[in-house]
């Protein structure tokens, strides 16, 4: 699955990336997210539409609503991303940075499920609302930033649990995301080393022990993406 | 094998590759090595 998003200013290359796999389409999952100024209805459509030819696709897998935008109505919005789903763009929908109560109102409104929503969650991360709101919804949560900026390679417990099978902190923590049932996870590397570990976890599996010492990492609850447009965060009970 | 996730009946991967703040060809170079790499 490759994760992009309009705002990253990469569909071009990412595009170029996909056809230098030489893979065919349908063995692809292709994620973009339409920025908050293309809200509107027509608006939405049309960038979707200008997304496709950058990534020289005819569809994506999935479009998320990358931030919520409290400026247009999210009646508005969900019709023009439902709309963009009927006329073949996109398979699936979804959202990105939602809270709890704005995922509920995304379900009343959507026409089609709403098959996710992309936020930050890693091991220094309380998402207990999220993940919970998402389980009762039927959606699953993707987890951006998974490797906190790198911090997970200075934590004393994954290093230790890492050690016991032979993996880096990284890979510990790709694997804490793989076992959490509904979970997809999305790291980033440049290098092609570190592309190729996070991506070989699956020859070991945690304990049910060293998956809740994991999880009891986000005590001090560190949040690391909080723009001024984000909107006003769940916090666990 | 892709370990996936069952939602509303999409089978979505849970291992993906993120591409913020990857550009031009270094994010070209990386996406084609994920893809290979999840695929192959």
């Amino acid at each position: 699955m490759i994760d992009t998003a309009q705002a990253y200013e990469n569909e071009t290359h990412v595009g170029r990336g996909i056809a230098d796999s030489q893979t065919p389409r349908d063995d692809l999952w292709v994620t973009t997210k339409i920025w908050t100024s293309e809200f509107k209805d027509g608006d939405l459509q049309a960038s979707l539409r200008k997304s496709l030819e950058r990534l020289d696709l005819d569809h994506v897998d999935l479009v998320l609503l990358h931030w919520p935008n409290k400026d247009v109505s999210m009646e508005e919005t969900f019709a023009a991303l439902n709309d963009a789903r009927s006329k073949g763009m996109t398979k699936h929908i979804g959202v990105s940075n939602f809270t709890v109560e704005q995922m509920g109102q995304a379900v009343k409104l959507s026409e089609a499920p709403i098959l996710t929503n992309q936020v930050e969650y890693h091991p220094f991360i309380n998402q207990t609302p999220v993940l919970e709101a998402a389980h009762a919804l039927g959606m699953s949560v993707t987890a951006y930033s998974p490797l906190a900026q790198g911090q997970v390679f200075d934590d004393a417990v994954l290093k230790e649990i890492g050690e016991k099978y032979g993996k880096s902190p990284a890979q510990v923590t790709v694997r804490w995301f793989v076992q959490q049932p509904g979970v997809i996870t999305i790291p980033r590397s440049s290098s092609p080393e570190h592309i190729a570990a996070n991506n070989d976890v699956q020859d070991f599996e945690l304990t049910a022990q060293e998956m809740g010492r994991i999880t009891a990492l986000n005590a001090n609850h560190k949040r690391l993406i909080d723009p001024s447009w984000a909107p006003e965060w769940d916090t666990a009970a | 094998m892709t370990l996936t996730t069952k939602h509303f009946g999409a089978d979505i991967p849970k291992i993906g590759f993120g591409t913020w703040k990857l550009r031009d060809e270094t994010a070209q170079m990386c996406v084609a090595k994920a893809i290979r790499l999840a695929t192959g």
